[in-house]
């Protein structure tokens, strides 16, 4: 707990507040050297992260998805990898296979060859253009941190982190990811398309002679070990009992009054948006990511405890990508951050006062 | 009252103690303002409500000053409750304050997390670096940070009401004091009232109009107006007439005690009396056995008490424009009117057709005449003035008792906005004619020429 200022804690020692937000602006100013604006994108990114989940990137071609992956593996100094998803990528290709090596003695057997997963930061890049079955060999992964190939399970170095790109355009032979996967993601981030000022920025510092280098945060050999003290200490932000149950009501006030999945209606939406544009509300898994995200957002705020602005600053990302909206939210052109915002206005007069 | 968390927490000395010492005084700082806002804010309807129900009293007529009256009841009636829930709503207790301090001085929970989570305390390895951050702040959730107004807004509201209250006692006061000029003025006035010059008031009851006569004329009186009655309303619209008629009556009762208007406690009285336009006989000597009643209060009635010496003819002729009076005013119906009981005392006291009357009438024979009998005063007064009586005397005296007189108890009143200490007078102007002006005069007679005559008589023939 007690460190310098300066001095980052040893391994067994958990950081203090002061640490972990140095070191999360020191990784955000760093990625910021390539890429120019998408602030909250990164910042959520960062959240994500910490909070030990996984990020669904959304964003037209060429808007940097693929170079913010690779910024931010280069300043956690963590292995990366990338995985370009085509119709034609079996799940091998990505967990890795058993292929038949010759020893010394000239004996022949079956020896693991690790795929691309076996990295601590992983780029899915164009997830929907693969088969779902390819999809779904990284659902355990990223789920249990394992790998299992030929009944043999292979665990994976934390941190993991799967960073999974979406091409919103050219949906042609593409298969939209099912909801039980997207719903292991934690955050879904949207990359927009840069304004005038920041293109220019974007096209005067990529086209110069010289680039940016990236310098890593961490030691190569204890950049995982740090990560993960940082991320235990993000558990340990204590959050109050009004608030995690602002968190849960926030969560269930997504799921319209007509599901059947719900018996007791209480604490249900009350508004009538998403009764008639959600098909599904979010799992339960929404408002761990809600939670968890608050409690980096207390943490990079210098708290050791969870406001319920915390909390609203995460619910889009956290919340967004797990409603499953319905043919008339189309028809209508609803936006799931519209629904958000719905809720959030419906659910906030719980807060306490 | 402390909560039991609040007491825990204030007996130490760690910084937990100093986090609730200064979120006490937050709660004391809130609930005080909660009471001033309870006190000022019931106080302030009251007297705000009552302020403008007396400046109300000065402008409106009774029925719009019923109906204000009644909607500000309303209003009070549903805003006093809401005054009082609002006020106890402010009232914090010690986790309430301490959300209150969390919001205002941007604390992000801070607080309301230490008062919740500290019975677990020693849980989180975060949980001193929470205690510290937050003493560390203690300045910025101080009471004068949290809520820097001592006096609650509510003071506005009540410094209002009692300025409006101060400008209703103003008025009140200087009504007051016009009037009881305006009575020192008039104390000693009688006015005579020629009885072609009187109209039906504005009061629907008929408020101050007395009848006095023997019981069996107003007996009569009484059936014939209420027969009157019956035919001009129905039965169904009569209690709900009487109802909003006691209404009225009732607004405008109090609109006369607040405008300081109501003069019936006081002793002094100014009596109109009605002048004898068809007699017109200068009044007779008080009548010591007549119907002293109210009039013996005024030296000036006793004077012109006439009692029943009055000749028939002039009463008999009274009669029916009293009863035209009421008609058209629908009041005076029955005993409520003031038309007495044939066995009040009163009533009974007053007798003119009786023996006591001195019987100074114009046709009746003075002295002998009036007052010897009922029937000679009857068949006098039948004589010419009766329509009924035109084509010679009647077969029989049908109504050889309707002898009564009419005594109007008028009070002082000035009904002008702006009070005065005089009453309005108009002037007599008399403006000269100019020189292109001519008085009005009948124009002479012409001759009609010689050659128009013929001319002139086929129009007239025509």
């Amino acid at each position: 707990m007690s460190s310098a200022p300066n001095q980052m804690p040893t391994l067994n020692e958990l950081p203090t507040v002061a640490d972990f937000a140095r070191a999360f602006r020191r990784i955000q100013g760093e990625i910021h050297k390539v890429i120019v604006g998408h602030e909250r994108a990164v910042e959520e990114l960062l959240i994500a992260l910490f909070a030990g989940g996984h990020v669904l990137i959304e964003g037209v071609p060429g808007t940097g998805k693929t170079m913010l992956v690779k910024a931010l593996g280069q300043a956690l100094n963590l292995s990366f990898s990338r995985i370009q998803f085509t119709v034609d990528l079996m799940p091998a290709d990505i967990t890795g296979t058993r292929v038949i090596v010759s020893g010394e003695d000239g004996r022949r057997e079956f020896r693991f060859s690790p795929g691309p997963i076996f990295c601590h930061i992983l780029l899915a890049d164009e997830i929907n253009r693969a088969t779902p079955k390819t999809q779904s060999a990284l659902l355990e992964a990223m789920a249990e941190l394992q790998v299992t190939v030929s009944g043999t399970t292979y665990p994976l170095q934390p941190p993991f982190f799967v960073m999974a790109t979406l091409n919103p355009i050219e949906m042609e032979g593409t298969y939209p990811l099912p909801e039980a996967q997207l719903d292991r993601f934690f955050f879904k981030v949207r990359l927009n398309y840069p304004e005038e000022s920041e293109l220019v920025k974007i096209i005067s510092t990529t086209t110069g002679p010289e680039l940016h280098k990236i310098e890593p945060v961490f030691e190569a050999g204890e950049a995982a070990g740090r990560i993960e003290a940082l991320k235990r200490l993000v558990r340990e932000v204590i959050v109050a009992p009004d608030i995690e149950q602002y968190a849960a009501r926030l969560t269930r006030a997504t799921v319209p009054e007509k599901s059947k999945f719900i018996l007791n209606k209480e604490g249900l939406a009350r508004d009538e948006a998403i009764n008639r544009y959600v098909s599904f509300g979010s799992s339960p898994r929404g408002g761990q990511a809600l939670m968890l995200g608050a409690k980096v957002c207390a943490l990079l705020d210098g708290r050791a405890n969870v406001s319920y602005e915390d909390i609203e600053r995460v619910a889009y990302p956290s919340l967004g990508h797990r409603l499953t909206l319905n043919y008339a939210a189309e028809a209508d052109g609803i936006d799931p951050a519209h629904l958000v915002q719905k809720v959030l206005k419906s659910v906030r007069e719980l807060r306490g006062h | 009252m402390a909560s039991p968390l609040q007491r825990r927490l204030k007996n130490r000395d760690d910084g937990l103690g100093r986090i609730a010492a200064q979120l006490s005084r937050v709660k004391h700082r809130l609930n005080l303002l909660a009471l001033q806002q309870l006190a000022f804010s019931v106080l302030g309807l009251i007297i705000g409500t009552g302020g403008v129900l007396v400046i109300a009293a000065f402008f409106l007529s009774a029925t719009h000053f019923l109906v204000l009256g009644l909607l500000l009841a309303a209003g009070l009636v549903m805003g006093l409750p809401i005054a009082v829930v609002r006020a106890v709503r402010r009232f914090a207790a010690f986790e309430r304050a301490a959300a209150i301090a969390d919001q205002r001085a941007e604390l992000n929970c801070r607080l309301g997390t230490l008062l919740a989570i500290e019975p677990a305390e020693g849980k989180s390895p975060l949980w001193p670096f929470l205690v510290e951050d937050t003493v560390s702040r203690l300045d910025e959730f101080g009471p004068d940070r949290i809520e820097r107004h001592r006096i609650s807004r509510a003071a506005y509201g009540f410094a209002a009401a009692c300025l409006v209250a101060s400008l209703a006692g103003l008025m009140t006061y200087s009504a007051r004091r016009h009037q009881e000029a305006l009575r020192k003025v008039l104390k000693s006035l009688t006015f005579e009232v020629d009885p072609s010059e009187i109209a039906p008031s504005d009061n629907p009851s008929g408020e101050g109009a007395q009848l006095e006569g023997d019981p069996d004329t107003l007996r009569n009186l009484a059936e014939r107006l209420e027969a009157a009655n019956q035919n001009h309303q129905g039965a169904g619209h009569h209690s709900l007439r009487q109802l909003s008629r006691k209404a009225q009556n009732l607004a405008s009762n109090l609109q006369d005690r607040l405008t300081g208007r109501d003069l019936r406690d006081t002793p002094e009285k100014v009596k109109l009396r009605l002048a004898q336009a068809l007699g017109d006989k200068p009044p007779s000597p008080p009548d010591e056995g007549g119907s002293a009643g109210d009039m013996a209060n005024t030296p000036q009635h006793e004077g012109q008490q006439s009692g029943g010496g009055a000749g028939s003819a002039p009463r008999h002729q009274a009669a029916p424009s009293t009863q035209e009076l009421a008609d058209n005013d629908n009041s005076a119906s029955g005993p409520e009117s003031g038309a007495k009981p044939p066995d009040s005392p009163s009533a009974k006291s007053f007798n003119p057709g009786g023996p006591q009357g001195p019987g100074t009438g114009d046709t009746a024979a003075p002295g002998t005449q009036a007052g010897s009998s009922e029937e000679a005063s009857g068949q006098s007064a039948g004589n010419g003035s009766d329509p009924e009586h035109l084509m010679g005397p009647p077969d029989a005296p049908s109504h050889k008792s309707e002898n009564f007189e009419i005594m109007i108890d008028a009070r002082l009143s000035d009904r002008s906005p702006i009070a005065s200490a005089q009453p309005y007078v108009p002037p007599k102007v008399k403006t000269s004619l100019n020189t292109y002006q001519h008085p009005d005069e009948p124009l002479d007679r012409g001759t009609v020429p010689a050659a128009d005559r013929e001319a002139v008589r086929r129009v007239f023939e025509r």
